[in-house]
């Protein structure tokens, strides 16, 4: 398999603490591969190691086939770090047109990219009057000036609505087909990355938990029913005794059952008299395989 | 090569409508509306000094090379740097494709230019204010003296290289206007109190804009013998700053 960045024993401190520690990172091209950890694991300090905006004190790093920070691997990578940097007393098309001069890039890509993140009727307004939404979709329109091959995304739906979100889910699972570009996408909205992300790397204390598919992670078919009944107590024994484990949480029974199971489990409860208002089969998402990856480690 | 240009037009675009531009405007236009208005009213007074048009334009330049540049010139390197940082611009500038010196060039140039510029809109403001005190008999203001106005422009653009270039490194190093202003006129003062003392005194950044005071004592001339030894002394600072930028911004953020 080709990997756009691949990393061995990458390690940073920040003086006695090591923020990165020993990560080995394989992102294959043309996907799109998630990268996940609770607030301080290392994912801004990983990205930055990347971007040779750090340097490493340990382990060795390529990206696109260069050190990182190598002028001939940032004319191919577009990126964002934690917000957008933008001047604001200049307008969205002059923020855009400073970074198509740095890269030296067709005249043009203004206009597609602002057009790519929907910002095109607002591209004449200054920043300073744009909106947190506007603001990191023209971030998102910097990074992708000039095609790159690799986009490495922190947190781009930051501060977006429900159709912001949208749109930026539509346009970066657009990419790797349209253009071939791999991105990199670190973000901490699980349900999100799941959408999109065909691949996870997650990070806890700078250490690498997982690395994979995104079916991959937790344990396969761990899937439930979720039960909505009158008296939970009574409903709790009845499974139970049928032999599913059940835990109550938030006022409904979470059952660990096949999704099979459920006439059965269904027929048991009316017959102990129970009044059953829900019974559905429950998947086990992200966020649950998440943190319970993050409570073993 | 092209890079750097690139760079500069960038540079070009970021300085539209912003502080640093419109220091460069106001600092020279302020200064010359200031003396012209004071000039104007004080005409009897100014009499028993003979004033004349060279007098008009030799304390117009003894002011900006004592205090207007060197104080301009630090407002505009800091408000400059200012623009940067609230932009949190320094992620976007370095995974662009070039080397991080060639940012810190750029930044020192663009400097240079923006206030070459101011540099010559105040003598363009001189000339014009110079004819239109002629309307006032009493300052006996005389024949334009173009020749003058050239050789004291030429010395300021010259002045100001040594003096952009501390500012520079200052001000992307220590981010504080208090501190810029402080160096500056500090700076100043340093160098006009060796006024026509050690030759020294060309190595220091604001040692050759000092000098202009000298042009009161008209049988004297202007130190230009001093200006490869301030110009090299801004060659100097410039790589230092070059150096430190490349260093200070691989630390932590």
């Amino acid at each position: 398999m080709d990997y756009v960045i691949s990393a061995q024993g990458l390690t940073r401190r920040f003086g006695s603490r090591t923020v990165v520690d020993g990560l080995d990172l394989a992102v294959p091209a043309q996907s799109i591969t998630g990268f996940l950890g609770p607030n301080g694991a290392g994912k801004t300090t990983t990205i930055s190691l990347l971007l040779g905006l750090l340097k490493a004190h340990g382990g060795s790093c390529e990206v696109l086939g260069h050190p990182p920070g190598h002028p001939a691997a940032l004319a191919q990578i577009g990126a964002m770090v934690e917000a957008p940097s933008l001047y604001d007393h200049l307008t969205g098309r002059e923020n855009l047109e400073i970074t198509r001069l740095m890269r030296g890039v067709a005249r043009s890509e203004v206009d597609r990219v602002a057009g790519l993140v929907d910002l095109a009727r607002d591209i004449r307004r200054p920043v300073r009057e744009y909106s947190l939404g506007m603001r990191q979709r023209l971030g998102v329109a910097l990074a992708l000036m000039g095609q790159p091959r690799l986009l490495i995304l922190d947190e781009p739906t930051n501060g977006l609505d429900p159709a912001g979100i949208q749109d930026m889910r539509q346009l970066i699972l657009s990419l790797p087909g349209d253009t071939g570009a791999t991105v990199f996408l670190s973000s901490h909205l699980l349900a999100e990355v799941e959408q999109v992300a065909g691949n996870l790397v997650v990070i806890h204390h700078g250490k690498l938990r997982y690395q994979g598919p995104t079916e991959g992670l937790g344990p396969a078919g761990e899937q439930g029913l979720v039960c909505r009944v009158g008296d939970t107590g009574k409903a709790q024994a009845a499974i139970l005794n049928l032999g599913f484990p059940a835990r109550e949480a938030e006022g409904r029974l979470w059952v660990q059952a096949a999704a099979g199971d459920a006439p059965r489990i269904a027929t048991c409860l009316v017959e102990e008299g129970c009044d059953l208002f829900e019974l559905s089969p429950q998947r086990v998402n992200l966020e649950t395989r998440f943190l319970a990856l993050l409570e073993h480690a | 090569m092209s890079a750097l240009v690139r760079l500069f037009q960038a540079e070009q675009v970021k300085m539209r409508k912003s502080w640093p531009m419109l220091t460069a405007i106001l600092a020279p236009s302020c200064q010359a509306a200031f003396l012209g208005v004071l000039f104007w009213f004080s005409g009897s007074r100014l009499r028993m000094f003979k004033p004349g048009f060279r007098f008009w334009l030799e304390l117009n330049y003894v002011a900006w090379n004592l205090v207007v540049m060197p104080v301009a010139v630090a407002l505009l390197c800091e408000l400059s740097w200012e623009q940067e940082r609230e932009a949190r611009a320094w992620n976007l500038l370095l995974i662009q494709p070039q080397s991080r010196y060639a940012h810190y060039l750029v930044k020192f140039f663009m400097h240079l230019c923006l206030f070459l510029a101011a540099q010559v809109l105040f003598a363009l403001l001189l000339a014009a204010g110079g004819c239109i005190l002629r309307l006032q008999r009493d300052l006996l203001m005389g024949p334009f003296p173009l020749a003058i106005l050239v050789r004291f422009a030429g010395y300021s653009a010259l002045a100001t290289v040594a003096v952009a270039a501390f500012q520079t490194w200052l001000s992307m190093r220590v981010p504080s206007l208090w501190a810029a202003l402080a160096a500056a006129l500090a700076g100043s003062w340093l160098a006009s109190h060796w006024l026509g003392g050690s030759p020294l005194i060309q190595f220091l950044p604001w040692g050759l804009a000092g000098q202009m005071a000298i042009v009161f004592e008209r049988w004297r001339v202007l130190p230009w013998a001093y200006s490869p030894g301030s110009l090299l002394a801004a060659a100097v600072l410039v790589v230092l700053g070059t150096v430190d930028f490349v260093r200070h911004l691989s630390a932590p953020a």
